[in-house]
């Protein structure tokens, strides 16, 4: 079998396992939402309301019929990316998911690369001075990150670098005088005030988004530098380094022309299931910056027993985390020849 | 090359991190921060929801409202006058001249008909008020008239207290919509209210108030501008941003960096820190909740009213209200809030232990019992819950707490199914008969009535008390002319719910406003209609 055949059925299976998950994803969603004990119909019309009304609410939202033909009114709907209306926000889920995502994608997107850029460099560092001092301090520095609570690294950003020194925007997107006047294209405040060329509300979004991406990329950076380290650290004990250095090989060229190149898949992975869990949207530093984002929605959602828009949100990061697996698996097999035979 | 490119991101970094100059906020706009993530629907006939009552009452007007300027005053607003029929039978109202809806079109009485009976075939939670003052959709349309365009005349079907009829028409459910508009939006007979709900698609106001919605986005901003063409006056304000800040601390900081004009969730902590900072205010206002517990009759052992008695002497009232409830609440035991008609204040339970065992002994419980007490999954209610399990475990009482979302407590209870719980209600209207309804009432035990009939609305209902004389007493009182008389009722059915109601009132929240020290003007009242901020000024 040739390499592109082979490729291809590879995308065959992928393809496969992706709708097999969805399948139950969608059937996992439904279950929660009826076994869970909460009142759609309180939660729509409000708990003080007439018995009529709720019993006309009940059957308009088909909760009369048998639960076989409600999970597959369900799956009609989820086909046609209708997944209903959130009682919470009076709004169609998908329209609230299409305006609450990218703000989260924005943030994700920052802190991912924030947690990369400190993460790998440092995990590399640690890893070649393993033992020393610089080991250690770069791991206590991790360690913190990792553990640090989200809502206080966040609220401590917030009074040092908003409230005391001036120097970042506060809580929100943007500052308030600036709402309204960019034309949303892509929901990316970043992207969007750009190709508006405004030039001062794009650095007005910076200096808010600065400090929930710093509290989320130093968080993502312990995780994404220990596990950097570790991969290094199972590198460096390999044979070929040895070689390579006996050759005579600067050790900067065995670290980034060797070892490096060799921890790349699984860097791609760990850095892409970061990126994943960021995007599941981090209720805390949401909430903190009251960045409106998927995280907070979600969490309104889950207290209010808003079902629909729960199972919406759930499908969405669901899909997020499949198409996420599958992208890495993608880059596996082109960064890795031995997971193409 | 490379040194250029340097230089450049060194260039760049800085601009990026020099200190950004936080002006305070427009002269001219007031930025609220306040967790809205509540409202969903913009319609004053559809939402029971405090946060969009408050900004409504801004956005709409009614017949009679509290002086936006003035919160003693209730004043005629769309209604430039009304006479009260000497039997009391019938309301004439004569609307205002010259007022306009944002959209243009003339306030007339054709309008106040369409929106009385738009509210009561609505449905929905706000009509309970047309249906207490005896509307129902066989008899509306006999009962609410407009002989002309100015004269709006509304009979009462239920002979009722003039002074209860007129604060009632004061509460934002009874705000005046624009009928020319709504039948425009309307879809499949819905009185418009698909589209009045949606403000997150934009499009015009329906109200004549000091203000109109500008732009909503859900869970994040509400901005309002000015109606420049208001009847009362202009109001200061040229625009109005309630921001989504969910976080308390989050508010404390946006404040006090001047970044916002008012905060609304404040900690008590942060409210009394607050206190001491430059530049800001701290104003603490009653609020018209009242937190209670109530116990489910139809279960042993509280169907028992000795049983009930004795959990009154198992608060630590006073404890909480130093610790807890602190700049939050007040200790408030009757179902009427301080400072409305006929309120009782006198806080006659306290924490004795040793009284409620007696009581208990005499109940034949002398060991305690064990029991489910439902609570609100938030603060301050589950510490309430907390502090209650401490308590009463010294009278042998083991309280098992289950902190609860509202929307999984609320089916539980509309079947009587919970033994016990813990919540809030704020009367709709600032008259004791928005609480006295609730808490002394039960239709099922009118004489004649039904008793396997359901009423899952009425909270005495879902407790299982059928108190029939008290039933009667809250709607004689309801019916009573003379206010003086009126008061001395309402009086007799606070005591009489203390013995032998199944509810527990323990405090009357307070609501701290944290504020720009520049902020003057700002409305926030216990009687719930008479919120405003349309003659806020900053200077």
């Amino acid at each position: 079998m040739g390499h592109y055949a082979r490729f291809g059925m590879f995308l065959l299976k992928q393809v496969a396992i992706i709708l097999a998950t969805f399948f139950g994803l969608i059937l996992l969603t439904f279950v929660i939402g009826r076994v869970m004990p909460l009142d759609p119909v309180s939660a729509a019309v409000g708990p003080d309301v007439t018995q009529e009304l709720y019993d006309q609410v009940y059957r308009e939202m088909g909760l009369d019929q048998p639960i076989i033909v409600q999970f597959f009114d369900y799956v009609g709907s989820v086909l046609q990316f209708d997944f209903g209306r959130s009682f919470f926000t009076n709004q169609p889920v998908t329209r609230d998911i299409a305006r609450v995502f990218p703000a989260t994608l924005e943030l994700a997107l920052c802190g991912v690369l924030i947690g990369s850029l400190i993460g790998i460099p440092f995990g590399i560092l640690a890893a070649v001075k393993r033992g020393t001092v610089i080991d250690g301090a770069v791991r206590v520095v991790m360690l913190i990150g990792y553990s640090a609570p989200v809502f206080w690294k966040g609220l401590l950003l917030l009074v040092v670098f908003y409230a005391a020194l001036g120097w970042a925007g506060g809580p929100g997107r943007l500052s308030i005088y600036y709402d309204g006047l960019v034309p949303t294209r892509t929901g990316l405040l970043l992207i969007d005030t750009l190709l508006a060329g405004e030039w001062v509300i794009f650095k007005d979004a910076v200096s808010h988004i600065a400090l929930p991406a710093i509290s989320l990329g130093y968080g993502a950076s312990a995780y994404i530098g220990r596990m950097t380290r570790s991969f290094m650290l199972d590198q460096l004990k390999q044979e070929y380094v040895g070689v390579a250095r006996v050759k005579g090989l600067s050790e900067r060229r065995v670290i980034f022309g060797h070892v490096l190149p060799n921890c790349a898949v699984q860097l791609v992975t760990t850095v892409a299931l970061t990126f994943g869990i960021l995007l599941e949207g981090a209720v805390l530093t949401e909430t903190v910056f009251a960045w409106p984002g998927l995280g907070q929605y979600m969490t309104k959602a889950m207290f209010n027993a808003d079902m629909n828009a729960v199972l919406g949100g759930t499908l969405v990061i669901g899909s997020i985390f499949v198409f996420l697996n599958l992208g890495s698996d993608i880059l596996y097999r082109i960064l890795d020849p031995r997971t193409r035979a | 090359m490379l040194r250029t490119l340097r230089t450049s991101c060194a260039i760049a970094m800085l601009g990026l991190a020099a200190p950004l100059a936080h002006a305070e906020t427009p002269d001219d706009t007031l930025v609220v921060v306040r967790e809205i993530s509540s409202i969903s629907d913009w319609d004053p006939a559809v939402s029971q929801i405090l946060d969009v009552q408050e900004i409504n009452l801004d956005i709409y007007d009614r017949l009679v409202g509290y002086d936006r300027r003035d919160a003693e005053k209730l004043i005629p607003m769309l209604a430039e006058s009304y006479e009260i029929s000497e039997d009391g039978s019938s309301i004439t109202f004569k609307m205002r001249e010259g007022v306009t809806f944002h959209s243009g079109n003339p306030v007339t009485a054709k309008d106040a008909v369409y929106s009385l009976r738009r509210l009561l075939l609505l449905g929905r939670e706000p009509s309970s008020s047309m249906r207490q003052l005896g509307y129902t959709p066989e008899n509306i349309d006999d009962n609410l008239t407009a002989p002309d365009d100015m004269t709006f005349v509304m009979t009462l079907p239920e002979q009722l207290a003039p002074s209860l009829v007129v604060t009632m028409l004061s509460s934002a459910s009874f705000s005046i919509v624009d009928s020319e508009l709504l039948k425009e939006h309307e879809q499949d007979g819905d009185f418009g209210t698909a589209w009045l709900s949606d403000r997150a698609s934009g499009g015009q106001s329906a109200g004549s108030g000091p203000f109109m919605i500008q732009s909503y986005r859900p869970q994040e901003m509400v901005m309002l501008t000015r109606n420049d063409d208001y009847w009362q006056f202009t109001p200061d304000m040229q625009r109005v941003i309630f921001r989504h800040v969910p976080e308390a601390g989050t508010q404390r900081l946006l404040l006090e960096k001047g970044d916002a004009d008012v905060a609304f969730n404040l900690t008590s902590n942060d409210a009394a820190e607050l206190q001491d900072v430059d530049g800001v205010k701290v104003e603490y206002y009653p609020s018209r909740k009242i937190l209670y517990f109530g116990f489910n009759m139809l279960e042993e052992p509280f169907d028992d009213p000795k049983v009930i008695e004795a959990m009154r002497y198992l608060i630590d009232y006073e404890g909480l209200s130093k610790t807890i409830m602190k700049d939050i609440g007040t200790i408030h035991q009757t179902f009427v809030p301080a400072g409305w008609l006929g309120s009782v204040t006198e806080t006659p339970f306290h924490l004795d232990v040793d009284k409620a065992k007696e009581l208990l002994t005499e109940a034949g419980y002398p060991d305690g019992f064990e029991f489910t007490f439902t609570a609100y999954n938030r603060k301050p209610e589950m510490d309430l819950a907390t502090s209650f399990q401490a308590t009463a475990a010294k009278a042998g009482i083991k309280v098992d707490v289950v902190n609860a979302p509202v929307s999984q407590t609320i089916p539980l209870y509309r079947e009587q199914k919970l033994p016990a719980l813990q919540l809030s209600y704020s009367g709709g209207y600032a008259d004791p008969h928005a609480t006295a309804s609730k808490f002394t009432y039960n239709p099922g035990a009118l004489p004649g009535a039904d008793k396997d009939e359901k009423w899952p609305s009425e909270l005495s209902w879902r407790l299982g008390w059928f108190p029939t004389e008290l039933a009667e007493k809250t709607l004689a009182a309801s019916k009573e002319l003379d206010e003086e008389k009126r008061a001395k009722m309402y009086e007799e059915l606070q005591r009489a719910q203390w013995e032998e109601g199944p509810f527990i009132h323990l405090f009357q929240t307070t609501q701290a406003l944290g504020m720009r020290e520049d902020v003057n003007g700002y409305l926030f009242g216990s009687r719930g209609s008479d919120v405003s901020f349309a003659a806020v000024s900053k200077d």
